[in-house]
């Protein structure tokens, strides 16, 4: 080694000026170093963890999105995300929540097994049901766009390929009646708007309910909630075969069982839930109901659309004075659950007043109900 | 002397704190006596000897070579640490009395006698390094003290290596003028015999090198 060269070194002066200059380090100051070399190399590796960061971020690139995931996502990856643990309990309307939902965006962006993501998905949906309970009393308007976005991630995980579908079905299955029953639970002022968001949301989906599978299976999904998740789903095919003359109408009526999920708050039970899903498992029994009551609802749909949207959503709720929420939802699937008044708008809206009247019975309510908000909402 | 293996190199280089520790153990008595060779007080070279192997640390992976390169690298950032201290304590103006008494940390098995005789003869030899050129006393202390090669020491000043070996053996002489008189004369003049093959000294005592040794 070359330091231990010393032939052109004067001994002598080597000694002199060692014994001028070098000289133990005494313990404290030795300790004192070694103790700041450690703390400044752990403060380095941490710094260090932080830089891999940038390939996220590269990806999130190829994603364009908002900011804030992207920020949330660094914070994730550095495991140092004191806002991002902050977040976590906030709730909709908080200064946090956009990082709260970002960190979960980014959680989903890297979740690559589809199990996993389902699964994840699925998570977040009850923690929107969480959220939903939560704020229900003190920020009321924030709920309809959290029901949206767990109807609409239940569809998309309805949506996963089979054996995706089936590792998550009991999980998806559990959580739609969850919303089911705590949706049932929410304030009256707060069902009456869910119905009108949930409504809206299948209008979207309604045209392109053949393309876009979430959208069917949203409405799948909605008539599960109504009755039993599974069950739902497949009597509503039936019953929207039976009931809807056209398959995109019957394919459209499942979104309304969503807005019967809500209607069935009001009322405060399950009651409607087993209602609807009593009348579309009647067409079922009887097939030849068919053209009778289910295209009596459908075509009551259109009529009741076109003629009285308005009447339909806001103008029950009038007449309800009494059971507002019921009432306006009673109307809404009167209409739908006495399908008979199929082209005739009036018939539609009779017996709409008639449903309403005899006490908006919860049955009718959701599938009637919906079809009938799709058109209107269409024709608005 | 051996330094440390290649293993622990390969830590530092990493940013290892158990190597660094490691190279700490080795080189840590050098490095301070080095730097209170230049900065001439205790306490200010145990500040800079952390911030130097605080340095290693964020920079070690830019370190190329083993042992020997990371030694060298820790004197040169040592170097200009100091050089930093100085020019900084020199704007403040507060480096106006030299700080040796604070140099020295005391041997307790020593008896009073010895400590006094070591004590004088230190500061005889630190006052007379103190009377050098800037550049000789930079050499020597790289050389010397930091035990470091002709060329390394060439490479951390920017100079030629036959520059640094005319400036040690300048230094050398100097200082064998300055101590002059005292004990350690002799040894130094044997030292050069036994190297240069020539003795020759001047005896002119005052020799005004200093002031500019003198923060």
């Amino acid at each position: 080694m070359a330091s231990t060269d010393r032939s052109d070194l004067n001994p002598a002066v080597a000694e002199m000026l060692d014994d001028a200059f070098v000289g133990a380090v005494d313990v404290e100051t030795a300790a004192r170093h070694l103790w700041a070399i450690h703390d400044a190399a752990r403060a380095h590796a941490a710094e260090a963890d932080r830089e891999p960061a940038p390939p996220p971020s590269l990806a999130a690139r190829r994603i364009p999105r908002a900011a804030i995931p992207v920020l949330a996502l660094v914070m994730v990856l550095s495991s140092s995300g004191v806002a991002v643990a902050a977040s976590q309990g906030s709730l909709p309307g908080d200064v946090l929540y956009p990082v709260k939902r970002g960190t979960e965006r980014a959680q989903l962006m890297f979740a690559r097994d589809p199990v996993t993501r389902a699964e994840l998905q699925l998570s977040f949906a009850r923690t929107r049901l969480d959220e939903i309970t939560r704020i229900a009393e003190t920020r009321p308007q924030h709920v309809e766009s959290l029901v949206q976005e767990i109807t609409v991630t239940l569809d998309e995980v309805d949506q996963a390929p089979p054996e995706v579908a089936v590792q998550v079905q009991p999980l998806s299955q559990s959580i739609r009646h969850e919303a089911e029953v705590q949706i049932a639970a929410l304030p009256p002022e707060i069902g009456e708007r869910l119905e009108v968001a949930t409504t809206s949301v299948p209008i979207v989906g309604t045209p392109t309910t053949t393309t876009v599978p979430t959208t069917g299976t949203t409405a799948s999904a909605t008539p599960g909630e109504a009755g039993t998740p599974t069950a739902a789903g497949s009597e509503v095919a039936t019953a929207d075969g039976t009931t809807a003359p056209t398959a995109s109408e019957g394919t459209a009526t499942p979104t309304p069982t969503a807005s019967d999920g809500a209607t069935p708050t009001p009322t405060g039970s399950d009651d409607p839930a087993e209602e609807a899903t009593a009348a579309p498992t009647d067409p079922d029994a009887t097939p030849t109901p068919t053209t009778g009551t289910p295209t009596g609802s459908a075509s009551p749909g259109t009529g009741g659309g076109t003629a009285s949207p308005g009447t339909g959503g806001q103008g029950p709720a009038s007449p309800s004075a009494t059971p507002t929420p019921t009432s306006s939802e009673g109307d809404g699937p009167v209409v739908t659950a006495r399908p008979q008044p199929v082209e005739n708008p009036d018939d539609g809206e009779s017996r709409s007043e008639g449903e309403d009247e005899g006490g908006g019975s919860p049955e009718p309510e959701p599938q009637p109900g919906e079809p009938l908000g799709r058109p209107g909402y269409l024709g608005d | 002397m051996t330094l440390f293996s290649e293993a622990v190199a390969d830590g530092v280089r990493r940013g290892d704190p158990d190597a660094i520790g490691e190279v700490y153990v080795v080189l840590a008595d050098r490095l301070l006596g080095y730097l209170m060779a230049r900065v001439r007080n205790r306490a200010t070279a145990e500040d800079l000897v952390e911030q130097t192997f605080i340095e290693l640390i964020r920079r070690g992976h830019t370190i190329n070579g083993g042992a020997a390169s990371i030694k060298v690298w820790l004197f040169r950032a040592a170097y200009f640490n100091a050089l930093d201290h100085m020019r900084k304590v020199k704007r403040r103006a507060e480096d106006a009395v030299e700080d040796f008494g604070h140099i020295d940390v005391e041997d307790e098995q020593e008896g009073p006698g010895d400590i006094a005789v070591r004590n004088e003869r230190r500061q005889v030899v630190r006052a007379a390094m103190a009377h050098l050129s800037e550049d000789q006393r930079a050499v020597l202390q790289l050389r010397y003290v930091a035990e470091l090669s002709a060329p390394e020491v060439a490479d951390i000043l920017g100079k030629t290596e036959g520059a640094v070996r005319s400036l040690q053996h300048r230094g050398e002489r100097a200082l064998a003028r300055l101590l002059q008189g005292t004990e350690m004369a002799q040894d130094l003049m044997a030292g050069r015999d036994r190297r240069d093959g020539a003795g020759r000294t001047s005896f002119d005592q005052t020799e005004p090198n200093g002031p500019s040794g003198t923060s």
